[in-house]
């Protein structure tokens, strides 16, 4: 099979030589689709990002230009504050393709923002990042600054007199804050729990007022559009998800890293541009788009990477988050590490995640350490029904997807743990991708790496 | 409110094959409850805002009113919708699975303690648990474990691992009183209920809290540990607190009140019960209760039987003239009781000399109530529902959270929900006030009327006018009040802090007043009252009101004084009551021994508010019944003053309180004609006196009153003394926030911790009126008297600057049993 081509688009800039600095960005023709936008009427760039057929990057694939019109601009509402915030708040297991673009290239984001503002009637943006991402957070004050200095925000935006505000916020550092309304609260200085909706973020958002939350990723999708028109992006992928995308790629390949082509592209291909499977190993199971979507498996290779084609195959796109794990890998001790976290992320607000995340966690790490009761996978099981669909938010569902696709796969291997511990049928330090040193080694920063897990004992 | 509802606009669902129709926005949950089917809930009440977190409450709906199908929702939060089709645990496999398995995640960390849990036999959960289809948890992990009941206030213990995280209290507070007391702590399963650090007593309403736990998270520590449900005895009354009329669930076990509840309706009046009627009903259990008659032998008060007491009374009472004899029944009294006293006085003593207000007042006030009542206008006076039409109201002379709870959370609702707007006539925007977001016209004490002129406020038909007890002393500001409500249209209602005065007045115990609101020497009035009381005549003279009994008394014009409930810290000089009463012969009608005891010269035990029945009239003069809850051995007032008329070879008419009701319900209604109605003429009652400013004082919900003796959370939750100065007469005085200042008034002195208060109008100081009285010294001057501000020469070691010394609360294992008082007097 032929490889197909990358598409660098959002990544065209991140091999050039100090690429997050303004001069970087501009002289390879930055903000000009800001300029383009701010030229054109409100309503013009939201129809051309609707023609784009643009969907969130953020997971859920909803059409942005659909999202951008929910934000009330009749006449009445001309005088209301409106926000944007754009949600830089990754942390899902496995999902790392804002932080790098934030890292490579913040300034794409600063434009998007721009842009987007400027089509909602925002004057104020909200940056929100993990907070735990210093780094991350402190490239985007500089860019924020830099484009400040610039005259490229503020009162007259490339001169332009639309006065826009950018804030760069660093999040506290809650999963759950990657959940709009959570964010929002969380904005707001509350602990993130996500708001009951109705009414949506596009009506009473942040501070009350009408907000539009959109991921880092599909903030830096609208320059290009805007400079290349929505013609050019609708080209790439497929019919229903259109445009290209940055596919994290991590786990047991030989070269992990952020891969950008277009929607509809094969795991498979993917793998190949990730140099394939490590050495003398072979693929047991992936996600497709981070730890909250049901695993596939070999046979699931060749679906395509689209949002419609991934969810026909039983699975979610999500944040097109790859991680491939070989036969080397325990896939109980792979939940017990997911569902540790998801235990520690659940904000408690409602009681099926808060309690429920809670038992499955405890379940998974008897059986992982060998000390299950026979019935504890059809418990596990029986739990997952009682929480999936029950929640206030779809934290949960996550989980949930997660653990009953594994034991869909994999029951022999949550059985066993009646039995036996994990790490004697799958010895960690086989799973383990750098050389686990011999005990009495000196310890090198790499070899801590690896040994802050449990697997070596 | 749950839902703004259009009335008019009405939607059709099924739920459970069963139809209803309710208004446009209704949540799901609340057309079953009017469908008649029950869909279990944690977090859902009807009177704060859907949260959807428990999740206990789902169903399914089968068709969501456009044809399609949703499933399982949680009917908490989801609106109607025309031709929805909803399916509960009932009818709905799927939504009776889903119900279930919340149940059993919302047991998973619930400790077994039911058996030492005060919520059993009346706890949602445990009744969730029974008819759950497992009865047998399949959770064989480990539980959240968690230090068992810690103080959050010292009223509310917190258990958080009963805690199921429905945020019920925390979103009571925000929502409904305003005071933060309670938030979310940590997330996850780790995620607890804390008391907020410096919520302290949590504010006047924190009782709520506990009442609407669904679990045994929040109990009462007055209650704990008392009695099971099924040992109790409830009865159905009245709240004696203040002139709300708040319906109340009295709880007794073995003939002991143990506790009170909130009785009234969601989204009505008396769904919340303030503190002072929730914990205030310890009085009558203290060691004070008098039981038995007493009579002064040899200056002594010594027990005596009935007859010899009866005996002694009438000694001491025969062959006074009417003019010798005055009676002071208190503000506390029922209709019933208050009508005995004031037909003993007419038909008995043949005297006027009646006066139900045991406070400072007026000769204004007299005008003014005697006026009102006369004509009836309190027909036409607003009432808790006018406050959620009016589009404004002022407040005068009035702090609506220290005076009448029921009534500030009804405005703060209007506020919230209805976009009423609050004007605040006072010397500085309480916390109170601020609660309301009440736009403050600053004043000094007196001066209300100009301030609120100065301010060109003007009213109409749509502004509420709310006027304190404190106006009586406030020259002109009853007469301006009763003449704008004339000119303008706008409503205007009078709110003393006492249950018993409107019944008193309206049973004629005022010196100007007989009862149904005939007015002394009114002979055509007088006619229709002596018919009806079998008499000839009625004594046809006004008589002596509070300050005019005291003085008679004095002068040995007055020689007999019979007495009711009163406290003789509540009068404007307490001396003079003193002497007055050193120098006559005294009948003391009372619960409780008090300071007027060691002046009685018999002393009658009479019953306590929850041993009798009786009716008591709130401030929209709405009849409220008061049925006893405990059967006491203590007779009424009527059967006591019935018995006296006897002794004295009279006849008080009836024995009972059914009868006197009879008696006065059976009295020809009355309305007064114009003419003979009192002008009111402004009069200042306030003495002139030297000083450097004027004193502004108010008596708190919570403060040394003898009806909240024996209360012991209340007394914990007590709030502080301290004196408010504005920025700028603290600097003009030396004083600094945290000094210790001096008030001095006439002999008396007042110490305490001074808080500069910005926005405060200048040249006036604040202090609460009976609080902490043991550290800080009671000053007897009205509010408009100067007085001497200083800096204390000495200050007093236990008030230091940021007060007494007091833990943090913390909310992790360490977790202090808090002795700290309430917060500061606000």
């Amino acid at each position: 099979m032929s490889i197909a081509p990358l598409t660098p688009v959002l990544t065209a800039l991140w091999d050039t030589q100090r690429s997050w600095k303004l001069d970087t960005y501009r002289s390879n023709g930055g903000y000009f689709g800001a300029l383009l936008a701010l030229k054109l009427a409100p309503i013009q760039v939201i129809a051309e990002v609707k023609a784009s057929g643009l969907r969130g990057r953020g997971g859920a694939g909803f059409p942005t230009g659909v999202k951008w019109g929910f934000v009330p601009n009749t006449p009445e509402t001309a005088g209301q504050p409106k926000y944007l915030v754009v949600n830089c708040d990754e942390s899902e297991p496995g999902t790392c393709k804002d932080m790098p673009l934030l890292m490579a290239n913040p300034h794409l984001v600063v434009e998007g923002a721009i842009i987007a503002a400027y089509a909602i009637g925002a004057h104020q943006v909200f940056i929100y990042i993990r907070g735990e991402v210093i780094h991350a957070v402190r490239r985007m004050q500089q860019a924020v600054a830099e484009a400040y200095q610039a005259g490229l925000l503020g009162a007259e935006p490339l001169g332009v007199p639309y006065p826009l505000h950018v804030t760069v916020h660093a999040g506290a550092g809650a999963y759950i804050c990657g959940e709009e309304t959570a964010l929002l609260d969380s904005l707001e200085g509350r602990p993130g729990r996500p708001r009951s909706r109705p009414p949506f973020p596009a009506v009473a958002g942040l501070y009350g007022q009408p907000t539009l939350v959109n991921n880092a990723e599909t903030i830096a999708s609208l320059p290009a559009i805007l400079v290349r028109g929505a013609a050019w992006h609708a080209q790439f992928g497929t019919e229903q998800s259109k445009g290209t995308t940055i596919y994290s790629v991590s786990g047991h390949v030989r070269f992990p890293g952020q891969f950008e082509a277009p929607f509809g592209i094969t795991a498979r291909t993917l793998l190949e541009f990730a140099g394939g499977i490590r050495e003398g190993h072979k693929l047991k199971f992936f996600t497709p788009g981070g730890s909250s979507t049901p695993l596939f498996t070999e046979d699931q290779l060749d679906v395509p990477l689209s949002y419609e084609a991934v969810a026909e195959a039983g699975s979610q796109l999500g944040t097109k988050a790859l991680q491939f794990f070989d036969e080397t890998t325990s896939v109980l001790r792979t939940t017990r590490r997911w569902m540790e976290f998801y235990a520690a992320e659940s904000c408690g607000k409602c009681s099926p995640c808060r309690e429920g995340s809670q038992w499955l966690r405890q379940l998974v790490v008897r059986l992982e350490e060998g000390h299950g009761q026979p019935g504890d996978v059809e418990l596990i099981s029986d739990i997952c029904n009682n929480v999936s669909g029950k929640t206030f938010c779809p934290l949960a569902d996550g989980f949930v997807a997660m653990m009953t696709s594994a034991i869909r796969h994999f029951p022999s291997e949550f059985e066993a743990g009646y039995r036996r511990p994990a790490s004697e049928l799958f010895p960690y330090e086989r799973s383990a991708v750098f050389p686990i040193p011999a005990p009495d080694a000196e310890p090198t920063p790499a070899s801590r790496r690896v040994t802050r897990g449990e697997g070596v004992k | 409110m749950n839902a703004v509802v259009n009335a008019v606009e009405l939607v059709k669902l099924t739920i459970d094959g069963r139809s209803v129709q309710v208004p446009r926005g209704t949540t799901v949950i609340r057309a079953a409850e009017q469908a008649g089917v029950f869909i279990p809930r944690f977090c859902d009440h009807p009177a704060l805002q859907p949260v959807g977190v428990c999740r206990q409450c789902l169903v399914e709906i089968p068709d969501a009113g456009n044809g399609k199908s949703l499933k399982l929702q949680t009917s908490c939060t989801l609106e109607v919708a025309e031709g929805m089709k909803v399916a509960t645990q009932a009818t709905s496999e799927l939504a009776a699975a889903a119900q279930a398995g919340v149940s059993e995640l919302l047991l998973l960390n619930h400790p077994l303690d039911c058996p030492e849990c005060d919520q059993a036999g009346e706890c949602p959960l445990q009744n969730q648990a029974m008819l759950s289809p497992r009865q047998v948890s399949r959770f064989d992990g480990v539980k959240r474990h968690l230090p068992k009941a810690l103080a959050a206030t010292p009223a509310i213990m917190l258990d958080r691992e009963r805690c199921v995280q429905c945020m019920r209290c925390v979103r009571f507070g925000t929502e409904v009183s305003g005071d933060v007391l309670f938030t979310m702590l940590g997330r996850g399963a780790e995620m607890q209920l804390a008391a907020c650090p410096g919520a302290a007593g949590g504010g006047y309403f924190a009782g709520n809290t506990v009442q609407l736990c669904p679990v045994g998270a929040l109990t009462s520590s007055d209650y704990r540990f008392q009695a099971r449900p099924f040992e109790l005895v409830s009865t159905q009354s009245t709240c004696d607190g203040c002139a709300g009329g708040c319906p109340i669930r009295v709880d007794v076990k073995n003939g002991v009140v143990r506790r009170r509840l909130a009785a009234g309706a969601p989204n009505q009046v008396g769904e919340w019960l303030c503190d002072r009627g929730r914990y205030g009903f310890r009085s009558a259990q203290t060691a004070e209760r008098i039981r038995t008659p007493m009579v002064r032998k040899d200056g002594l008060l010594v027990q005596a039987s009935w007859p010899e007491a009866l005996d002694a009374a009438a000694k001491g009472l025969r062959g006074l003239a009417g003019s010798q004899v005055a009676l002071l029944p208190g503000g506390r009294l029922t209709l019933e009781n208050a009508y005995a006293y004031s037909r003993f006085a007419r038909v008995v003593l043949r005297t006027n000399n009646i006066d139900c207000r045991t406070r400072a007042s007026s000769d204004e006030e007299t005008q003014f109530l005697t006026r009102k009542q006369a004509a009836q206008v309190f027909a036409t006076a607003p009432d808790y529902a006018t406050l959620e039409r009016a589009k404004q109201v002022v407040l005068l002379c009035f702090e609506p959270e220290e005076e009448s709870p029921q009534l500030f959370l009804s405005l703060r609702r209007a506020v919230r929900n209805l976009g009423l707007q609050v004007f605040a006539v006072a010397p500085y925007l309480s916390a109170g006030n601020a609660k309301l977001h009440a736009q403050l016209v600053a004043c000094k004490p007196g001066d209300e009327v100009r301030a609120l002129a100065a301010q060109g406020i003007t009213l109409n038909a749509d502004s509420v006018m709310l006027v304190g007890e404190r106006a009586a002393i406030s020259a002109g500001t009853l007469k301006w009040a009763a003449e704008t409500a004339a000119a303008t249209g706008a409503k205007l209602a009078w709110i003393p802090r006492r249950s018993g005065e409107l019944a008193a007045i309206a049973a004629g115990c005022l010196p100007t007043l007989l009862p149904g609101g005939r007015l002394v020497g009114d002979a055509r009035a007088c006619a229709t009252l002596a018919t009806q009381w079998h008499m000839t005549t009625l004594p046809a003279d006004v008589g002596h009101d509070l300050l005019g009994i005291t003085t008679a008394a004095r002068t040995g014009d007055i020689r007999a004084i019979i007495t009711g409930a009163l406290d003789m810290r509540d009068l404007p000089d307490p001396e003079l009551l003193r002497r007055a009463l050193g120098q006559t012969f005294v009948v003391s009608l009372a619960v409780k021994q008090s300071e007027v005891s060691e002046y009685a010269d018999v002393v009658f035990p009479v019953a306590a508010p929850d041993e009798q029945d009786g009716t008591l009239i709130d401030w929209t003069h709405t009849r409220r019944p008061v049925v006893a809850a405990v059967r006491g051995t203590t007779p009424p007032d009527v059967a006591v003053l019935a018995a006296l008329a006897t002794a004295l070879g009279n006849d008080l008419g009836f024995h009972t309180t059914k009868a006197a009701l009879a008696s006065y319900n059976a009295l020809p209604p009355w309305i007064s004609v114009p003419a003979v109605l009192p002008t009111i003429t402004a009069t200042s009652v306030i003495p002139p006196a030297l000083g450097n400013v004027i004193l502004s004082t108010w008596r708190l919900l919570l403060d040394e009153a003898y009806s909240l003796d024996g209360a012991a959370v209340l007394q914990a939750s007590m709030p502080t003394a301290v004196a408010r100065v504005s920025p700028e007469t603290a600097q003009t005085n030396g004083l600094v926030d945290g000094a210790i200042a001096q008030i001095g008034a006439g002999g008396a002195r007042w110490h305490g911790p001074v808080r500069v208060t910005p926005g405060m109008v200048n040249g006036v100081v604040w202090i609460p009126a009976l609080t902490q009285t043991a550290e800080c010294g009671q000053l007897h001057a009205l509010s408009g008297e100067r007085v001497i501000l200083t800096v204390a020469a000495s200050p007093m070691p236990w008030l230091s600057p940021n007060g007494p010394p007091r833990f943090e609360q913390l909310w992790d294992n360490v977790y202090p049993l808090r002795q700290a008082r309430g917060g500061e007097a606000r």
